[in-house]
């Protein structure tokens, strides 16, 4: 096994001098002796342990092993007795029929509403599926400008939050004398705030708002005009993680506080100085399809490919920085010092664009020598590479665009880095081209300044009312921090307006709890021109009401002014906003309830005629006063915060799918840990699992090791938004909480750079990750080339063995015959970043269960489709390539062979299909599948959905039980679904009727699914490609799904290959 | 050597027993109850479909009208009831009943008769939409007083309609247009079609 690759080189080096890389899952596996350790096999070759679930931790601790004899007997008795009962006569069940069956009604067919996500404040668009006035799954809608049909993969799973057993369901009073909590009714609530509010209005006091970033103009106008019935009002938007910087930078260099729009679509060479603007940053599904346009190899002449670069320097390894054709490790801060280089080179060397006259600036960048720099940063290649960068970006000015700055990068310099990554785009003329800064929306912004305003105003007594909502300053700030805690006990009225009884809200007065997202009207203005609508798609669940409703109503108890007084509700609220701005300036000769409904129904208004060009904008040279000193770093160990694809800042910490979603790069479920490069682990003695004490300046944490390939020597990095204190059962202490280690400089908060030290402990934590799960046991699965190589002969890494160039492979089964329909799937592994959506989308769709912390280390994780990541190169700095792996519905499937209950058979369109009910659990087809695909229900997984949670079961898909083995049926509910609607029609289903959930939701379109029967559809052309591959292939088991090879933009000099 | 003690021996029989009890016990429960063949439970109203679908010839879809557009025939909401009785006789105390669920907004719990497992996706819409009639499996509807399980609804039961055994001629003549004493295969028998 271990010299596969060298044996196939054997047998195909007389045509092709190509070498591929080799490609590890964990550093360990670098070893030479790796897998050839009799040990290792058996240890990598088991896809289970064995042992029952609650001796586990014994085993693995003292080695004992087998079954204890009493405890078998107890199980077996309890079992036996068990099933006999349950075959009593089948249970009575009641069918409740409707009273007014709501027209619009038709059971067992889904009812769609567009709306606008609110999981953050982008305001993608959002189909809701719902059925019998249920949402049970959310999509993407292709008609929104911003996601253009796809979703990420928090939106995705913001589904579950509105079913989340943990939501808060009445009022609650804290009476402050006591600590005593009453729950209370709305009457009850509203008659006690407004008579206290009516007090405050009296007496003329003052009342503050805080809540996160508000996305929609109405919201924001109504909270305006709740505030403008007292003598002071005030609202303050704070989100932890909100880059703020970048507006501030806009208007320093610009003159206008925008967040720019970046268009990747249209950049031919990408740099990004830590913005993982792939999962993370800003506006990610927008970007992360506008940069997959660029990526896309299909269709091309292969001769003359074209691909775009991306280069990526950061601190933290990212989904961005995995998906880069170059990647530089770096610490936190050095981000700035590459910019500023980049910039001495162009301006103060080569004398490049109009800034080479400008005496300012050749001054302030005076200090940034590339020598320098490379060398402190210890960069590979030196300043040789950081020269050629430079030349490149040159050469591709007005087609390039550089990003900077996210959670990571939020050092000291995070603003002065947003001046610098402001002067290249200019320097470079992208400035007008790939950043639009015309099409700011007139969103607010978080602001850490007017949080540190109010906190002082509480705690000087000058405050009487605040009303908090989706903000949770308690949970974030470090109890240093702003004495937020102190001076909340010096507000004499405190509401909070929540959907759970979160950390700050236990300090409020009053808990109203508040509608989901899907229970609540509501718009977005993620652009100039563009709108969005969020309507409700399901009755409120609890006694809860909006956030908007409660204002409304206190406005109107006070005698507000405006539109509060003539709206009845925050739905006619929202409809008097609309007719008034958006209605009023489209110049529609529709009536207003015309318009209203057209939006309505596709959840989105444009008023931006066709594709406007932007305005360049100049670039203010005085601006660069404010860049720091040149100093060098000399921190031992710098502290990278981070925040994760899935967790954010911790705000859904409570959803269970997005705890038990691997996280992209480093596969760990459940938890957040410590990353720690090889050199450094090395340094530090400390090993994968090992518990270390972080500390820093009187901040202690202790927190698990994850091993991370691929950081920079002097670096550590830990995710934030975990450790939860009161969020729920399933958040609440999963993972450390590392906020404490935030610091305030220039009323900005810090995250990253912060020197700490780290000591082992002599504890261990087993963290739950899923890495080794299913390996494929070193067998080469990925075929990864780069440009040139692809230009020469794009099939260059194919693995193919002698024998299977045969036309025809011989086999013992008779050929399946597919009359109508085969259907099959093209992957394309260039595009994939791994962000993971698909895993959330499938989980939703199929009702794959969560299994728990534990049940994943035992690995029993049951997702159908799994992001494999593998590394190439050295583990300091890796190259990465994603593999999103499901079951292959192989034609010649090794699963079918061995089922001795012919439970998984062939089906004829195709499909590899289980059958549930006539499954024994005997798992020889999952031992049997050279993917490792196969899930097994070791329990009924299902009851761990509580109360509402059963609510988000899809009806079409058959929920498991225990015992028995399920797997990817490449949404075969959908193809019926699909099937049914053209037999209505009397037709065939057509290319691109239907999509599976995985293809549906994928931001960069790397999915495509459909019909290989006919030659002309899009997955036929795909797998027809020279660079298509089977994984796999030596084994002859056909597969359904082709993948696309990767392809790397990198040329010899940067290419790691080789090493 | 293994020495085994007489309370061990004891135990061992007596377990040894009680699994055999269990066993058999389980098996003989089983097996008569995988068809609810002949399920005829009484329901909250005693509604006759003999009087509405048979002396009334009133047609299937008028309350079950979602046969044709879904997988549900679905149960009428209680306001399609009170279509008509609203005025059709009033004082019946079942009718009033009936009004005061409509009126409480409190709908009449039915005891489900025909029930398929949930790893089994059967559309009516499909089979309607083929020419199979309600009474092919419902039976005769028509004449039923209380509402009763008449066909097996096993999977047995269900292939031998597929296969072309016991379709219905108008069904077969459908699919075999140009045949003249049409048989065989009917509808797909791939596991997929009914259990995903």
């Amino acid at each position: 096994m271990d010299n596969h690759h060298e044996e196939l080189n054997k047998t195909t080096g007389s045509e092709q001098t190509f070498v591929p890389p080799r490609h590890w899952i964990g550093p360990e596996e670098l070893q030479a002796s790796y897998w050839s350790d009799p040990q290792i096999q058996e240890q990598r070759a088991q896809e289970f342990y064995e042992k029952p679930v609650e001796m586990i931790d014994q085993i693995d601790r003292v080695d004992s092993s087998g079954f204890a004899r009493r405890d078998f007997l107890t199980v077996m008795g309890a079992s036996m007795a068990m099933a006999s009962i349950s075959c009593a006569r089948r249970p009575v069940h009641k069918i409740i029929p409707y009273v007014v069956k709501p027209e619009e009604v038709t059971l067992g067919v889904p009812n769609w509403y567009a709306s606008t996500c609110q999981e953050c404040s982008v305001g993608c668009g959002v189909l809701v599926k719902n059925r019998e006035g249920r949402p049970i799954k959310l999509e993407g809608n292709p008609d929104h400008p911003i996601n253009q049909g796809a979703l990420c993969t928090r939106g995705q799973a913001s589904l579950l939050n509105l079913y989340d057993p943990d939501r808060l369901k009445a009022p609650v009073v804290h009476l402050r004398g006591n600590g005593s909590r009453k729950e209370l009714t709305w009457q009850e609530a509203d008659t006690a705030i407004q008579s206290q509010l009516k007090g405050v209005l009296a007496k003329g006091g003052r009342v503050r708002v805080l809540t996160g970033v508000i996305s929609g103009d109405s919201t924001r106008r109504l909270v305006r005009e709740f505030l403008s019935n007292f003598k002071s009002g005030e609202n303050v938007e704070f989100e932890p993680l909100h880059l703020e910087e970048i507006a501030d930078a806009q208007e320093l260099t610009y003159g206008t506080s925008v967040v720019p729009r970046y268009r990747f679509e249209e950049a031919e060479v990408v740099l990004s100085l830590g913005a993982d603007f792939l999962t993370t940053w800003l506006s990610p599904v927008e970007y992360a399809r506008g940069w997959a346009k660029k990526r896309k190899l299909n269709g091309q002449n292969p001769a003359h490919a074209k691909l775009s670069r991306l280069v990526c320097f950061e601190s933290m390894l990212t989904v961005t920085g995995a998906n880069a054709d170059e990647r530089y490790p770096i610490r936190p801060g050095d981000e700035l010092k590459i910019a500023l280089a980049l910039a001495h080179i162009l301006v103060v060397q080569k004398k490049y664009s109009r800034f080479a006259t400008d005496s300012l600036v050749q001054s302030s960048l005076s200090e940034y020598q590339p020598e320098k720099i490379a060398s402190e940063i210890g960069l590979e290649g030196g300043h040789i590479r950081l020269e050629r960068l430079a030349e490149e970006l040159w050469k591709n000015r007005g087609k390039s665009l550089i990003v900077g700055g996210s959670v990571s990068s939020k050092t000291r310099d995070a603003f002065a880095l947003q001046i610098a990554v402001n002067l290249l785009n200019s320097i470079l003329e992208n400035e007008g081209v790939t950043v639009d800064g015309t099409l700011q929306s007139g969103v607010s912004h978080s602001s850490y300044a007017s949080l540190a305003r109010l906190a002082s105003e509480m705690q000087s007594g000058l405050i009487d009312v605040l009303v908090i909502h989706q903000s949770n300053p308690l949970y974030v700030l470090p109890h240093d921090l702003l004495g937020f805690e102190g001076a909340m006990k010096r507000v004499p009225l405190i509401i909070s307006i929540s959907d759970r009884e979160d950390e700050t809200a236990l300090l409020a007065d009053y808990v109203l709890p508040d509608h989901h997202y899907l229970e609540n009207w509501g718009d977005a203005h993620p652009q100039k021109g563009l709108y969005s609508l969020q309507q409700p798609s399901i009755a409120p669940l609890h006694s809860t009401r909006a956030f908007q409703e409660s204002l409304l109503i206190w406005s109107k108890a006070l005698g507000g002014k405006g539109l509060v007084q003539s709206a009845l509700d925050w739905h006619g609220y929202l409809q008097q906003h609309w007719k008034e701005t958006v209605f009023r300036d489209a110049g529609s000769t529709a009536t207003f309830e015309q318009f209203w409904e057209s939006v309505l129904r596709v959840g989105v208004y444009s008023a931006r005629a066709g594709k406007a060009k932007p305005a360049i904008r100049l670039f203010r040279s005085a601006s660069l006063n404010k860049l720091p000193h040149y100093t060098p770093l000399t921190a031992e160990i710098s502290l990278v915060l981070y925040s994760k694809p899935s967790m954010d800042d911790g705000r859904s910490a409570n959803n269970a799918w997005l705890q038990e979603k691997a996280d992209p790069i480093s596969s760990v479920t459940w938890d957040n840990y410590l990353n720690i490069g090889p050199a450094l682990a090395k340094k530090l003695n400390v090993a994968q699992d090992d518990v270390v004490e972080l500390q820093s300046e009187g901040v202690r944490i202790q927190v698990p090791v994850h091993l991370q390939p691929g950081l920079h020597s002097h670096v550590v990095s830990v995710a934030v938004g975990y450790g939860r204190r009161s969020t729920g059962k399933v958040g609440n202490q999963a993972g450390v909480d590392v906020y404490p280690f935030l610091q305030v400089a220039d009323q900005r908060l810090i995250f990253s750079g912060r020197s700490v030290q780290v000591r082992k402990t002599g504890k261990f934590y087993r963290l739950a990750a899923t890495q080794w799960h299913t390996v494929t046991e070193n067998r080469p699965v990925i075929n990864d080339i780069t440009l040139s190589e692809f230009r020469k002969n794009p099939a260059a890494a194919l693995h193919t063995d002698p024998h299977l160039r045969l036309k025809e492979v011989p086999t013992i089964w008779p050929k399946h015959e597919y009359k109508s329909y085969r259907w099959g799937m093209a992957i394309d592994l260039n595009s994939c970043t791994g962000c993971g959506a698909c895993v959330i989308a499938c989980q939703a769709e199929n009702n794959i269960p969560v299994v728990g912390r534990e049940q994943v280390r035992n690995s029993r994780h049951m997702s159908w489709i799994k992001i494999d990541r593998y590394y190439s190169g050295s583990p300091d700095a890796p190259e990465l390539v994603f593999q999103p792996m499901l079951c292959q519905h192989c034609e010649n499937a090794p699963c079918e062979t061995v089922c001795p209950v012919l439970a998984t058979v062939h089906d004829d369109e195709g499909l590899n299909v289980q059958v549930y009910n006539r499954c024994v659990g005997t798992r020889y087809c999952q031992n049997n599948c050279p993917y490792k695909v196969r899930r097994f229900n070791f329990f009924d997984h299902w009851k761990s959905y509580e109360g509402t949670m059963n609510l988000a079961w899809n009806p079409d898909v058959t929920v498991r039980t225990r015992g028995i083995m399920e797997k990817c049926t490449f949404c075969v509910q959908r193809i019926r679904d699909a099937k049914d609607k053209a037999k209505d029609a009397g037709e065939k289903v057509r290319d691109g009727d239907f999509q599976t959930a995985c293809q549906q939701t994928c931001p960069t379109e790397a999915i495509i699914f459909g019909n290989i029967n006919d030659p002309e559809s899009r997955v036929s052309k795909w797998m027809a490609s020279p660079h298509a591959f089977k994984v796999l292939e030596v084994v002859n088991t056909l597969p359904s799904i082709s993948y696309m090879t990767k392809v790397r933009n990198q040329d010899k000099e940067v290419s790691r290959r080789g090493e | 050597m293994v020495r085994i003690s007489g309370t061990q021996k004891k135990l061992g029989v007596a377990l040894f027993l009680i699994i055999g009890v269990f066993s058999i016990m389980g098996a003989v429960r089983f097996f008569p109850t995988a068809s609810n063949q002949g399920y005829a439970p009484e329901q909250p109203l005693p509604f006759s479909h003999k009087l509405h679908a048979g002396d009334q010839k009133i047609q299937c879809q008028y309350c079950h009208s979602d046969v044709e557009k879904s997988r549900h025939a679905s149960i009428p909401p209680l306001n399609v009831c009170m279509n008509c009785h609203s005025v059709v006789k009033v004082d019946s105390p079942y009718i009033q009943k009936l009004r005061k669920a409509f009126s409480d907004g409190k709908p009449i719990e039915w005891v489900r008769v025909h029930e398929l497992p949930d790893y089994v996706y059967f559309p009516h819409k499909r089979h309607v939409a083929q020419g199979v009639t309600c009474e092919a499996c419902h039976g005769n509807v028509k004449e039923m007083a209380r509402i009763e399980q008449k066909s097996a609804l096993t999977m047995g039961w269900c292939m031998e309609c597929h296969r072309g055994e016991t379709t219905p001629p108008q069904v077969l003549a459908k699919i075999y247009p140009h045949v003249k004493n049409p048989r065989g295969p009917v509808a797909s028998v791939t596991c997929n079609t009914c259990h995903n």
